[in-house]
């Protein structure tokens, strides 16, 4: 196994526990008959899924040369193929977030609280996530990841 | 009185929202942070349950020079579900006259000395028009077509029409040349 199949194995299943988790704590929420807190479990549960699918999408483009027109611009900048990978990861990291970051802005000033959370809930695990990716990037692929907008 | 009891009642189901009135009982108004920490839920998740207990009339926000501080609001809180209840009565009543009146503005506006002036395009209006027709037949007795023709000639010359829409909106049924007013 190379080096970037580590980092995909290790990933995708620190997702798919967190998944789980938030999945378990949807449920204990909903027999606690705390409902509204049991969708943010499933909002975060979306993001998951959102981040799991870019990632796959990242990792065939860069180690499977599957065709990409947005990725490309990102890994042409890139010789190496881990440094192409943690690119394209952070493009998403970079971009996704940002009009929920926007939203919640928006909501917060205009007192729309429940609007608000939710998407305070999506970008918490938009940021989790990719500081998880950021510590996996260093301990398999030997990359320093940082945001393009820095 | 605050008369959006559906929307107190669904504040006041669910457990985490108690346990934030809960924290409240003691009369002491309480920021964010503090309840955060008193009931181990995330600040963010505090001020979402906060804004629909506010919305519903069951805590009030006072604002302070750098945040905010939430207190129960005790007069409705104390209210009985007796008088709750009762205020979802009075809204029923409301909403029945309000239909009550509309149904008589269609009428005004369609009918003129007895007769329809034209068949309402909308549907609302429309069902409202065949309604009142459909009053004319008596339940628990058939009639020709020719006797339905002739109640509701009265109105309109289109009988065909008014028939035909009779049958669709189920004001009457029918059978071959026999036409009854379901019960």
């Amino acid at each position: 196994m190379e080096a970037h199949d580590h980092l995909k194995q290790h990933y995708l299943e620190a997702i798919a526990h967190w998944k789980q988790r938030e999945q378990t704590a949807m449920d204990e929420k909903l027999e606690e008959q705390r409902e509204d807190e049991a969708v943010f479990h499933r909002i975060a549960m979306n993001v998951l899924d959102v981040f799991e699918k870019m990632f796959l999408v990242s990792y065939g483009a860069v180690f499977m040369q599957r065709q990409n027109p947005k990725l490309e611009p990102v890994l042409a900048e890139y010789e190496h193929p881990h440094e192409q990978l943690a690119a394209a990861c952070q493009l998403y990291f970079d971009t996704i977030p940002e009009p929920w970051k926007a939203k919640a802005a928006e909501d917060e000033e205009a007192g729309r609280t429940e609007e608000w959370k939710k998407e305070i809930v999506k970008v918490e695990v938009a940021r989790t996530l990719e500081s998880i990716f950021h510590s996996m990037a260093v301990r398999f692929l030997d990359v320093e990841v940082g945001s393009r907008e820095q | 009185m605050n008369n959006n009891a559906i929307q107190v009642f669904k504040a006041l189901s669910d457990r985490s929202r108690l346990g934030i009135i809960n924290a409240l009982l003691d009369g002491e108004p309480k920021y964010v942070e503090l309840l955060s920490e008193q009931l181990h839920l995330a600040p963010s998740t505090i001020s979402f349950h906060l804004k629909k207990l506010e919305d519903a009339g069951l805590v009030r926000r006072r604002k302070q020079q750098y945040y905010a501080d939430y207190q129960l609001n005790a007069e409705l809180l104390e209210r009985s579900l007796r008088s709750m209840v009762e205020v979802e009565d009075w809204d029923r009543h409301v909403q029945e006259e309000r239909v009550r009146l509309y149904r008589r503005k269609v009428l005004d506006t369609f009918l003129q000395d007895g007769r329809l002036l034209s068949i309402p395009v909308q549907r609302k209006k429309r069902r409202i028009i065949l309604e009142h027709l459909a009053a004319e037949f008596e339940s628990g007795r058939t009639y020709s077509e020719q006797e339905v023709n002739a109640i509701l000639q009265v109105y309109h010359s289109d009988t065909a029409t008014l028939r035909r829409e009779l049958i669709m909106e189920r004001l009457l049924e029918r059978k071959p040349n026999e036409y009854w007013k379901p019960a």
